[in-house]
């Protein structure tokens, strides 16, 4: 009797549903309670940003007949010394909150990247010469230099954009890479001489190549979760230099300015004081409790753990 | 470890010369110059040409930097543009409440997150701990400033004493102007500011701490510790504390300057008079000379602290102690 060959198909064999990182990044992240409801607040507050222009009134426009209104229908959180509705500038504003976040945490991120990346690929001299560079930022406090940076930009008439945003995002973005660049050269320093980075080489990849495709994935969940806590610092730092008068410019609305704004007679009428401030308090608490899911659902052994069930 | 520290101190002096160098060169290009402060006036042109020369200004940048450098290194940093007051005297006048504030917070912070810490580590997952972990959460999503704001309007605008109808407590400066010295009135003033600048800090802290905490006391020598019938408290704060302690050390070194830069703003939320005040009147009024001494005994401060922590941290933990002694 001739041997017959058994179709693949009769095997009772079968390939189980393969689930993608992302997949389970996201059955991770479900997990947390927290975390599900910051994504949440954070999604009202960009739609409310985004969705600005609804309005019916103009944030900036001055109309003193009309000020220090108490929150009404009309004006749900009230109005401001120049009789401006609150609610509309607290939305217009964190377009520009949410915005200098996320700008200068990216500045940040890429800056402290290449520095940290650098330093741990190469190690030796350019690994301590930047470690140096990281340490000198580091030695300053932080606020220093911002009021500094911003004052010399300012004495120079250089501005960025409307109200001076580049100017705070470049600032903010200059003074606060040093987590990340630490972060990634710790993995870096882990990684350049590990296997795969030696087989990558030995098939003649360049540095470059070895260093983008090969070791930087390997950093990403690090510097996702960084990246999120670190927007909230920024929105945070943003606040603090406008509401110093060094940050946006009024009359281009800003959480941290509105703040400023209000301080003279918050005595008075506290509604300018509150909602800016519970603005920035929602948003700055929703990013960390995701970057805190985060940090759990990125958790390499367990998404690889998962990975390989 | 003497020669360690001689070491350390060394170290410092390039990276001193380099924030110094890096200063005077940015500000020198800020168009205007120095000058800009005394331009606004109405000084005339011949005058402004008189300042100029008597202020050295008309002299290269690198002499007017070397110059600079030789008076500095004989304790002289030159005038205050604004008071006209020697720039030591004034920064000294401010070093002070500075501290003052600082360390007291600093002391609330520590005390109150340690035991905030090691309270919601024991007792994991209980409500208790929940509601702290909640609370933490809470004080590291507020500004110092808003916060501060919220104080003033609870504390000075609403609630007031009822036996004086004052406001329940101040808020500004570090005492009542025109007042004997009473400790009560110092620890009034000191209340709200402090509030304001801890609170970020102690949430901040007993997170850590929290974790650390966690780290430690699920180990071997701590089951041993319990095993040979230690007492619960002397087990939790003796030995389990201490090596949780150990790398709260150096976040707080690193911290160091994230909170010199909050005091600044209950500084000027509070008016007191400290070094963060003095700082940003100085951006306000292009005052160079201070601006410069502020920035320069800052970083020296920010050195000093992160070698005292480096020395604590060996003192605390033995291996490390080891390693530096090599």
């Amino acid at each position: 009797m001739a041997e017959q060959a058994i179709p693949l198909d009769d095997l009772d064999y079968q390939i189980p549903a393969q689930e993608t990182m992302l997949q389970i990044v996201w059955k991770n992240f479900r997990r947390h309670p927290m975390g599900l409801i910051g994504a949440s607040i954070l999604l009202l507050i960009v739609l409310l940003s985004a969705f600005a222009f609804i309005s019916p009134y103009d944030p900036d426009e001055i109309n003193n007949s009309n000020r220090w209104q108490t929150p009404s229908w009309h004006h749900p959180f009230g109005t401001d010394k120049n009789g401006r509705d609150i609610l509309t500038r607290v939305a217009y504003g964190g377009r520009v909150s949410l915005m200098v976040g996320v700008l200068s945490m990216a500045t940040a991120a890429i800056l402290g990247t290449i520095i940290g990346g650098l330093a741990g690929f190469y190690g030796g001299q350019i690994d301590n010469v930047l470690m140096r560079l990281t340490d000198f930022f580091l030695c300053f406090p932080q606020l220093f230099v911002l009021l500094f940076l911003s004052f010399i930009l300012r004495e120079s008439h250089i501005t960025f954009m409307q109200g001076g945003f580049g100017n705070i995002i470049i600032v903010i973005g200059a003074t606060s890479w040093m987590t990340m660049a630490r972060l990634v050269r710790a993995t870096f320093l882990e990684l350049r001489e590990s296997e795969f980075v030696k087989a990558a080489r030995s098939y003649g990849s360049n540095d470059l190549h070895i260093m983008v495709r090969h070791i930087l994935p390997n950093a990403v969940g690090p510097v996702i979760v960084n990246s999120t806590m670190g927007t909230a610092w920024s929105i945070l730092t943003e606040s603090g230099l406008s509401f110093l008068g060094y940050g946006i410019q009024p009359p281009t609305a800003s959480w941290g300015n509105m703040l400023q704004d209000a301080r003279a007679t918050m005595g008075v009428y506290p509604w300018q004081t509150i909602f800016p401030g519970a603005m920035i308090f929602f948003t700055v608490i929703a990013l960390n409790y995701v970057g805190d899911a985060l940090r759990d659902a990125l958790d390499p052994y367990k998404v690889v753990g998962q990975m390989r069930q | 470890m003497r020669r360690y520290i001689a070491r350390r101190l060394l170290q410092s002096i390039p990276l001193l010369l380099l924030v110094s160098i890096v200063i005077f060169y940015v500000l020198r290009l800020v168009p205007g110059g120095p000058l800009s402060v005394f331009a606004r006036g109405q000084t005339s042109p011949e005058a402004l040409a008189q300042i100029r020369i008597k202020l050295g200004l008309d002299q290269p940048l690198i002499v007017q930097y070397f110059h600079w450098l030789g008076q500095t290194l004989q304790g002289n940093l030159g005038n205050s543009y604004d008071t006209g007051r020697p720039v030591l005297t004034e920064i000294l006048a401010r070093v002070g409440p500075t501290f003052y504030l600082i360390g007291s917070t600093f002391l609330l912070v520590l005390i109150i997150s340690i035991l905030v810490g090691v309270i919601s580590a024991v007792r994991q997952y209980s409500a208790l701990d929940i509601g702290i972990t909640t609370f933490t959460f809470i004080g590291q999503a507020l500004p110092v400033f808003w916060v501060g704001l919220v104080l003033i309007l609870i504390f000075f605008s609403t609630l007031s004493n009822p036996s004086t109808g004052l406001p329940l407590l101040p808020a500004s400066g570090m005492y009542s102007v025109g007042k004997p010295f009473s400790v009560w009135d110092w620890l009034a003033h000191l209340i709200l500011p402090m509030v304001a600048l801890g609170l970020g800090w102690i949430s901040w802290y007993s997170r850590y701490l929290r974790a650390s905490m966690l780290d430690v006391i699920h180990q071997d020598y701590i089951r041993t510790a319990r095993a040979k019938g230690l007492k619960e408290n002397v087990v939790i704060f003796k030995h389990a504390l201490k090596n949780a302690a150990i790398p709260l050390v150096t976040v707080v070194a690193l911290d160091l300057p994230t909170l010199f830069g909050g005091s600044l703003f209950a500084e000027i939320i509070f008016s007191w008079p400290g070094m963060g005040r003095l700082f940003y009147h100085a951006v306000e009024r292009r005052d160079y000379p201070i601006l410069m001494g502020t920035i320069l005994i800052t970083a020296a401060m920010m050195i000093l602290a992160n070698l005292i922590a480096d020395i604590v941290c060996s003192y605390l933990d033995p291996l490390i102690r080891y390693e530096k002694s090599r």
